[in-house]
């Protein structure tokens, strides 16, 4: 009896697994298509430089300062100053076509989450 | 009990498998994101010389995330690489602004959010405003002459179709180029052509075995029809030789037009028929045992139960099937073969 119940609960918890992996998958590719759109991927890619920095290393750069990056990341995105590319021009950053902020806040987590 | 936890077991194994997949999968559209380049490299020819100011930006990145749609479709810049235009030993092969123009506007946008830049000089695209003739024209700087020598006045030029209307140069494979799938391509526009090749008397591409290009030269041709040769009769006969002759006893219109009785693309009559003995033959022949002629009292003759025995029924009724006796139609080399029975 006592087998069955802790089966139940594994059965249970894996369930519960399950939902929160679809769920981070589809998120995956919700950003990304956010991305897409606002043509993010014609300068980054997730994990290749191109004219600018890649998302992975980007996260790696604010690792243990993530509010530092988000705050940095959203002003880029949003107000659009002058970086530097990886050749060493500079150009001005696009803006990205989303005002919410919590969306916001959702794309730039999900860039530092990589 | 035993059985019911053995099955609670087994479910828990496969969630936990199936969720460590979902987990894994968490970079699902974009090939490149698996090769990591040197940071800070100036960005590198990918595929053709100088394509770097284009694949600069157009690389994987412009592969459909997650499921394509219809839209999506097409294939990715970098295809390019898999065909014969990603040669590059070949030094003929050229590069993205060979065909695409410099694009100057294009390279040097600067949008915000979801703006597009101006498209470029040369755009291929089905709705694009780069005229036909101007899209044809970077092709035709290197494939001018041999089967392309008549398009300039052909009726695909005259009436607007560009090279990309029917190819699709990125794809690694050309459905256009290949018989099997060839013939859709043709019936995006020739519809009533698809209608027919599903009548019961046709050619067979639908199981793959000739394409248009058999019989028709979409690039132009001098003959009627982009037909491949001068006439349609020297077309048929580059499969049908035997219907060529010359005979001992032609049949007149077998050597002046194959279409006076036959339609290339499909029937209900067999073979390809335009219309069923003996009102097809009754079109031109009227005499001697027309079957239009009425039968008159003697119709069944001495099988009949007609008195007089050397009584055979009437021609007119034997005459149904013209091609049960005139086996030959299209000409015979049989000395007694004048009437072409044999």
């Amino acid at each position: 009896m006592k087998t069955t119940g802790a089966l139940l609960a594994l059965l249970l918890c894996s369930g519960v697994f399950h939902a929160t992996a679809v769920a981070a998958a589809d998120d995956d590719i919700e950003m990304r298509k956010i991305l897409k759109e606002n043509d993010c991927f014609k300068c980054h890619a997730v994990d290749k430089t191109k004219k600018g920095p890649s998302y992975k290393s980007i996260a790696a750069k604010y690792k243990g300062k993530e509010a530092e990056g988000e705050e940095k990341m959203i002003k880029n995105i949003t107000t659009g100053p002058m970086v530097k590319l990886e050749d060493g021009s500079e150009e001005e950053h696009k803006i990205i076509d989303i005002t919410d902020k919590q969306e916001l806040k959702k794309l730039v987590r999900w860039i530092l989450s990589l | 009990m035993k059985q019911a936890r053995q099955m609670l077991l087994s479910a828990c194994v496969g969630m936990l498998l199936v969720s460590g997949a979902a987990f894994g999968a968490d970079e699902p559209a974009i090939a490149g994101d698996t090769t990591v380049a040197p940071a800070k490299a100036p960005a590198k020819d990918l595929i053709l010389k100088g394509d770097a100011k284009c694949t600069g930006c157009h690389d994987e990145a412009d592969e459909p995330i997650g499921r394509a749609t219809m839209l999506e479709l097409n294939p990715g810049v970098l295809a390019i690489a898999t065909t014969r235009h990603g040669v590059k030993g070949d030094e003929r092969t050229p590069t993205c602004t060979d065909c695409h123009g410099e694009s100057k506007d294009h390279i040097n946008f600067k949008g915000k959010g979801k703006e597009k830049p101006p498209a470029p000089d040369r755009s291929f695209r089905k709705i694009t405003a780069t005229p036909a003739a101007e899209r044809n024209a970077a092709c035709l700087t290197c494939h001018k002459g041999d089967k392309r020598t008549h398009w300039e006045g052909s009726q695909h030029a005259a009436n607007d179709v560009a090279c990309n209307s029917c190819h699709k140069v990125h794809a690694e494979h050309d459905p256009v180029r290949n018989k099997k799938t060839q013939a859709e391509v043709c019936f995006t526009c020739h519809k009533n052509e698809r209608a027919d090749t599903h009548k019961i008397s046709t050619h067979p591409l639908a199981a793959g075995k000739m394409g248009c290009s058999d019989c028709h030269n979409a690039h132009g041709s001098a003959g009627p029809k982009l037909l491949k040769k001068n006439t349609l009769n020297e077309t048929c006969f580059t499969c049908h030789a035997e219907k060529r002759g010359p005979f001992l006893w032609e049949h007149q219109p077998v050597t002046e037009d194959c279409s006076s009785c036959h339609t290339p693309h499909g029937s209900n009559i067999t073979p390809l028929l335009k219309s069923r003995a003996p009102f097809m033959c009754s079109e031109c022949h009227d005499g001697p045992h027309n079957s239009d002629v009425p039968y008159g009292t003697v119709a069944a003759g001495i099988q009949g139960g007609y008195a007089n025995p050397n009584m055979n029924p009437t021609e007119n009724a034997t005459g149904r099937g013209c091609m049960n006796c005139h086996s030959m139609v299209h000409g015979s080399n049989h000395p007694a073969g004048a009437l072409l029975h044999r």
